[in-house]
């Protein structure tokens, strides 16, 4: 108990930034994946190799806001925020002095994401896990991402050095890696505006509270009057990222109310590489994902028909 | 270096002010209550998040405390258990699982409270759908849940004065 673990807990950006460039500090937010991975035995706490700084207390990572291109998520939102529980969000935005939300930037937050982020956990995790973890921790599985991805998000780095961008697919190298560097602090995440006029969620687990996903699919998109004017369809768990099929994507845009799911998901089909492991099998996933991707399709169909 | 959590830890506990060595800060806030304030009424079950059993509210939100660096409970009030007993809210939810028998071994039952009173405090006409999702973070391996959900709608109805007066 008296193994002394370095803490730094800053309330500004500007001082988190030089914290992290003079000690490498690994940075913590709601816990919820860290306090796991670290964990030692029962009543002595994490072992979190390095300097910890807690980010939560950050103003700036707070927020939420809209510029005329994109709408900007803080990269410390909570899931249960981010998925519109009436409760947290009121509380979140109750304290104006302490949390610059601007107006109607958390209504903006497309379907899926809304829906992927309710998807993770219970809500005492919800309250705790915050989109930037979810990103940093960058497993194949994570329901935000999966979201992130369909939405064509980027995702804002900073360090004493100056800020970079980069989409969420370049950002996620490989399960667990990302090309965030030692000094660098993810601060946002960026979904374009005008905003997707049609999303769509899905995610298969063991059970529908605190499981991990075996496979998930999210898809999003634009419409110029009956056509598709742009299309994505991420898949959670078939890889070791989040993957998208851009062949397969280019079928639909232009496609108007014929969508042929079948040549679609023929295109797919090779890309879906899953694993066995203690969740599921490579089998089950392959099925599922092209199933729940065919579902996708139609309800985008059916979305186009009340449309046109 | 400014900003660092190298001060002294200092939250509330059910009303009482607690201080910390600043050494203290990545312990479990888990641990902190169980070991250092002998407040025993929060358990640990999986230590990962998973069963709920360590429920407590930080600042009036619902976490698992087996998640939690102590430091970053600084500055914030946590509610246990036994905080949530000595209230008429507590009392209540306890006489009505009590009287469903949303108890069996026990284990679970101080964090199904706690995530029930969660619920309760944002939502006093919950629906049976809502109060499924509440609790969706609490394992209870004894009573396969529909008691304890009979639990949480009984205190809803009986507590109205109470959860509208929240």
């Amino acid at each position: 108990m008296g193994r002394e673990m370095k803490t730094f807990r800053p309330e500004t950006l500007a001082e988190a930034l030089e914290i992290r460039a003079a000690e490498n500090a690994v940075p913590l937010a709601g816990g919820t994946d860290l306090m796991v991975r670290y964990r030692a035995m029962n009543g002595l706490g994490p072992r979190v190799p390095g300097p910890v700084m807690f980010v939560d207390g950050i103003r700036e990572l707070r927020g939420a806001d809209m510029t005329p291109s994109a709408l900007v998520l803080g990269a410390s939102l909570p899931m249960a925020v981010i998925a519109g529980d009436p409760g947290r969000r009121a509380a979140w935005e109750g304290n104006l002095d302490d949390n610059p939300v601007v107006e109607g930037a958390l209504d903006a937050i497309p379907g899926v994401l809304r829906e992927a982020a309710a998807s993770v956990g219970a809500p005492g995790l919800r309250n705790r896990a915050v989109l930037a973890g979810n990103l940093a921790n960058a497993s194949p599985a994570g329901d935000t991402v999966a979201a992130l991805y369909a939405l064509d998000a980027a995702v804002v780095l900073q360090s004493v050095r100056g800020e970079r961008v980069e989409p969420v697919s370049d950002f996620v190298t490989g399960p667990g890696q990302t090309v965030l560097r030692d000094d660098e602090i993810i601060t946002s995440v960026r979904i374009p505006l005008p905003p997707v006029d049609w999303s769509w969620w899905r995610k298969v687990g063991t059970r529908k509270a605190n499981a991990l996903t075996k496979v998930s699919v999210a898809a999003a998109a634009r419409f110029h009057g009956t056509q598709v004017a742009s299309f994505a369809l991420a898949f959670g768990a078939v890889g070791p990222t989040v993957i998208r099929v851009p062949e397969a994507e280019a079928l639909i845009r232009g496609a108007g109310a014929r969508i042929e799911s079948d040549a679609v998901l023929d295109i797919i089909r090779p890309h879906i590489r899953p694993i066995d492991d203690q969740r599921s099998t490579a089998e089950y996933r392959r099925t599922v994902a092209l199933n729940i991707a065919g579902e996708a399709l139609g309800r985008l169909a059916d979305r186009i028909k009340e449309t046109s | 270096m400014s900003g660092s959590a190298t001060d002294t830890i200092v939250l509330t506990v059910n009303g009482d002010p607690r201080i910390l060595k600043p050494d203290d800060g990545m312990r479990r806030l888990l641990d902190v209550l169980r070991d250092d304030l002998r407040l025993t009424g929060t358990k640990e079950g999986c230590g990962e998040g998973e069963c709920g059993t360590c429920s407590v509210l930080l600042d009036g939100t619902l976490v698992n405390s087996c998640l939690v660096p102590v430091a970053q409970a600084s500055g914030s009030s946590v509610l246990t258990p036994e905080g949530l007993a000595a209230t008429p809210a507590g009392r209540l939810l306890a006489e009505c699982f009590t009287e469903c028998h949303g108890a069996q071994c026990g284990f679970c039952t101080p964090g199904m409270i706690m995530a029930s009173y969660a619920l309760l405090m944002e939502n006093p006409r919950p629906d049976e759908q809502a109060v499924r999702e509440a609790i969706s973070g609490n394992i209870c391996r004894c009573t396969g849940y529909d008691y304890i959900i009979d639990a949480v709608m009984l205190a809803a109805e009986r507590g109205r004065d109470i959860w509208d007066a929240r």
